[in-house]
């Protein structure tokens, strides 16, 4: 498996870009749940001790869910999978950006655009 | 939603968050030894403001262990005696943290705080959905304004500001929508191996480290 490591002023983010299971689903609900029950153990072998600690976040990269959407994002931390966390989707853009992992077509001159589909958190 | 990033030299990135409103405000939570008024705000989860004069513990890093153990005591006390719900999604149910509020060190920020979720984990940054989640707050007593930006501290010392974007409701309750602006600094690229023959390939207990 293969991340990107980032913090945002406090605890650190793993954004996994790599080497887990791709989430099932429609939606990102039906992704995170299709993740939390097939796949947790990459959740807990990444987030956990001896790789990661009580305060560990992480993010996955997912197919995206809507059509005007680059990508899905999945987060992930000792608990599980909470619906939404603000660190995760700047980490997650900012990798996202710096390592190339979506094309947009922006010129990057005036900052790059990116559309992540999430839980429904209204 | 979206997530708008600058150029890689400068690097900051610019989320919308979703409409922040306030659910209930001075609600009173038992905690051992003292009763403490936290006011309840959505922000994408549901989180639990608690003063951190009122619940006798001083937001800094010496405290953490305090932080934690009156975090989650607030988180399960309120979700015990409250029914906590979002009103356009019953889904969305229960407090997911505590957020402790104080007075900043720093005289250029408006208010530091330290999110302690239900679990007990700490983010010691000023936190993105806890950064509209106060501003629905402040708003709400009126002690907003007119401002349109909001400046956070967070544990670490690290500065979120919130900007006000738009006002709108959720159901019948008034919300803001803030965008915030952070950078995310890299610290490495891993590679990880889970070898299945390891006992504990999916990780130690959680309740051994916090």
């Amino acid at each position: 498996m293969k991340s990107f490591e980032y913090h945002v002023g406090g605890q650190p983010v793993r954004v996994i870009v790599e080497g887990v299971p791709s989430p099932q689903g429609r939606t990102q609900a039906q992704k995170a749940a299709w993740f939390a029950r097939h796949a947790d153990r990459y959740r807990r072998g990444l987030v956990l001790a001896p790789r990661g600690h009580m305060d560990m976040s992480a993010v996955l990269l997912t197919e995206p869910s809507s059509p005007g959407a680059h990508a899905g994002l999945v987060f992930l931390d000792v608990a599980g999978c909470p619906r939404f966390a603000l660190p995760g989707v700047i980490a997650a853009a900012t990798a996202a950006v710096e390592h190339g992992l979506i094309s947009t077509g922006d010129d990057g001159e005036h900052g790059t655009r990116l559309t992540f589909d999430t839980r429904r958190v209204w | 939603m979206t997530a708008q990033v600058g150029s890689p030299a400068a690097g900051h990135a610019r989320v919308r968050g979703v409409p922040a409103f306030v659910h209930a405000a001075g609600v009173p939570v038992a905690l051992p030894g003292r009763t403490v008024p936290v006011d309840i705000a959505f922000s994408g989860e549901f989180y639990a403001l608690v003063d951190g004069e009122s619940a006798g513990v001083p937001i800094d890093d010496a405290h953490l262990p305090e932080l934690r153990r009156i975090g989650r005591a607030v988180c399960a006390a309120v979700n015990h005696a409250n029914t906590v719900v979002h009103p356009a999604d019953r889904t969305i149910e229960g407090v997911a943290g505590a957020l402790f509020t104080g007075p900043p060190r720093d005289e250029a920020a408006h208010l530091r705080s330290a999110l302690v979720t239900a679990q007990g984990a700490v983010d010691c940054s000023p936190g993105g959905s806890a950064t509209a989640a106060v501003m629905a707050v402040l708003d709400a007593m009126g002690l907003l304004g007119d401002a349109v930006s909001f400046t956070h501290e967070g544990l670490s010392g690290a500065h979120l500001t919130g900007w006000l974007s738009s006002r709108t409701v959720v159901e019948d309750r008034p919300a803001l929508v803030v965008d915030v602006e952070a950078k995310a600094w890299p610290t490495g690229e891993e590679t990880w191996i889970l070898d299945h023959d390891d006992p504990f390939h999916q990780g130690l207990l959680r309740s051994a480290f916090s």
